[in-house]
């Protein structure tokens, strides 16, 4: 239960992810809110993936905090093209496909931890943490 | 589209009720929002309640989905209310950033058939009378007025 | 066992320990009680003498089966959780973290002199006794304190988490209408459990109006405000509706110039206002019982100051 690797490669598997981390969530014992918190940024991002990379993996796994604190990790990555500018994608609002630019954005507010890493040559990398 | 994941919409009344009960895939939810669309132009109901309190998420693309209904059936007049966010999804939509601006929420059904009602009597059931009303009649018999005593 | 060193020690402390046992535990008792340090509140001299013999046999055995070895050895594991728990319980009880370790470290001024008269003479043998009787003690007095604290920290732990449920009481004043007055200062884990109680209740009652008074809140910042924002929304969400009350005019003029936009919520100067505005929402009106009775009974109201009677 450490650490799972889901893929993604299509809408559905979209659904499996958020589903896959909800329940992880609750075996590392996240309240209710940090659940839904969990799903809604694998949802988010694993639906990035799918529509704009077409396709790649998701990684979640436990995380520990020097202070003790328990958490969980989620590690999105892709071999696409990259996104070619971050910081106009980190706005809220900005959107090159059918959405409300709300993923990535959206997703940091949701998360205690936010990482994006970007190049054409080697795709896209988003690591988020929420800590209980 | 999965055949498992079809969404009914149940009219009643003037009303079209679509109780959402499953975690829906992305073309589960274009697929829902265009048969709405076609029900209210089918049928001419004046109103859309849309049952998501068994959803434990909601993301931007379902958001989406839930402000353009209501934008849309709104251009074909009828008024939409989403039903029973929970807390949790609730908390989740504001820190996404998404507060469904121009779509109505309400608690529960009652109280989306109430707001309906308000706008176009979303029924023709006028016997259901407020429970205070029939108490303050009960008095008025008490106090023996004629002029409801026949 | 690789990681611990060995003392040749002559088992002189071992014997001592078990030969004036009571002796030992007398001065040491004696000693306690007559230290500024002790309250007899806390403690019975009943249960001290307990405690404080348990001590001092668990430490003979050790002593003896560990042949020398330091406090690593398995052979104190009895004695480690002894201290542990008595440790526990002193920081449950209120005791200073100084009264907790002079405890077991004054254990030393009790045996080494009675070590030393029994030792007449061989001061080689004394001198390693003595060190090595001491670093042992240095240890069991290091357990108590780390333990102290740890049980300390999660004593403050609790307590914090039952005043995080203490200060956010929402109350249901009537049918749908329910009431969160915040007191004091918000911060964010506050904050977030507030709004977790409010939309929790809003559920479970059926609410569909909810009046959030910040009379009581000290101060306001962008933090607060945006919080309160997030609350308002969320229960938005939701179907409820939310009126703030108690707005202060110097809370007022912070927001303002935070810069904070508050058009889209609800506000009221007094809760009772706020009440009364709920009412209204959930098509509720306050009016007197007399207007109401002239309403039963199909009168008219009065044109002028003469109070007119029933019949």
């Amino acid at each position: 239960m450490e650490s799972r690797a889901i893929r993604l490669e299509s809408e559905h598997d979209i659904v499996v992810a958020r589903g896959e981390v909800r329940a992880m969530a609750v075996a590392l014992g996240f309240s209710l809110i940090d659940q839904t918190r969990l799903a809604t940024v694998a949802s988010e991002l694993a639906r990035n993936i799918v529509k704009y990379a077409g396709r790649g993996r998701v990684i979640a796994q436990a995380a520990e905090h020097a202070d003790g604190r328990t958490g969980m990790r989620l590690i999105f990555e892709d071999s696409g093209g990259g996104i070619p500018n971050i910081e106009a994608a980190m706005r809220d609002g900005f959107t090159t496909g059918r959405g409300l630019g709300q993923g990535l954005p959206g997703s940091r507010r949701l998360a205690h931890e936010f990482q994006i890493e970007s190049s054409p040559e080697r795709g896209t990398r988003v690591t988020v943490v929420r800590w209980r | 589209m999965n055949g498992a994941q079809r969404i009914p919409i149940l009219k009643v009344g003037r009303v079209l009720v679509v109780p959402v009960q499953v975690d829906m895939d992305d073309q589960t939810v274009i697929g829902l929002q265009e048969r709405i669309l076609a029900e209210l132009e089918r049928t001419g109901a004046r109103g859309v309640l849309i049952d998501i309190s068994l959803l434990e998420m909601v993301d931007s693309f379902i958001g989406r989905m839930l402000s353009d209904i209501a934008a849309m059936a709104r251009v074909m007049d009828a008024r939409t209310v989403v039903v029973g966010i929970q807390p949790a999804v609730a908390i989740t939509l504001v820190e996404l950033g998404l507060e469904l601006r121009g779509v109505d929420t309400v608690l529960n059904v009652d109280e989306g058939i109430k707001l309906l009602r308000e706008e176009f009597g979303a029924d023709d059931d006028d016997d259901e009378r407020d429970e205070e009303e029939a108490e303050l009649q009960g008095e008025w018999h008490s106090f023996g007025e004629p002029r409801h005593q026949a | 066992m690789p990681s611990s060193t060995k003392t040749q020690i002559s088992g002189r402390v071992v014997e001592l320990l078990s030969t004036r046992r009571d002796e030992i535990l007398n001065i040491w008792i004696k000693e306690r009680l007559e230290s500024e340090d002790f309250r007899d509140e806390l403690i019975s001299k009943h249960e001290l003498r307990q405690q404080s013999q348990q001590i001092v046999e668990m430490l003979a055995r050790a002593l003896q089966e560990s042949d020398g070895a330091d406090f690593d050895d398995p052979s104190f594991d009895e004695l480690r959780g002894f201290l542990n728990e008595i440790s526990r319980q002193r920081a449950v009880k209120g005791y200073t973290p100084s009264e907790n370790a002079t405890y077991i470290l004054s254990l030393r001024n009790v045996v080494l002199p009675t070590l030393a008269e029994d030792f007449e003479g061989d001061t080689v043998t004394l001198v390693g006794e003595m060190d090595h009787f001491t670093r042992l003690l240095d240890r069991m007095g290091l357990v108590m304190v780390e333990n102290f604290i740890r049980s300390r920290e999660e004593i403050i732990r609790q307590q914090r988490a039952d005043m995080l449920e203490l200060s956010t009481p929402v109350i249901k004043v009537w049918d749908k209408i329910l009431t969160l007055p915040i007191i004091g200062t918000l911060d964010s884990r506050r904050a977030q459990m507030m709004t977790e109680a409010l939309l929790q209740r809003i559920v479970d009652t059926g609410s569909t109006v909810a009046i959030l008074d910040i009379t009581g809140v000290r101060t306001m910042d962008t933090l607060v405000a945006n919080h309160l924002i997030k609350t308002v929304t969320a229960a938005r969400l939701m179907g409820a509706r939310c009126i703030l009350t108690g707005v202060s005019p110097a809370i007022a003029q912070t927001m303002v110039q935070l810069g904070i936009d508050l058009t889209e919520i609800t506000t009221r100067a007094q809760m009772s206002d706020g009440i009364k505005l709920a009412l209204e929402m959930i098509g509720r009106k306050v009016v007197s019982a007399a207007a109401l009775a002239r309403l039963k009974h199909g009168t008219p109201p009065p044109t002028d100051k003469t109070v007119t009677s029933d019949k």
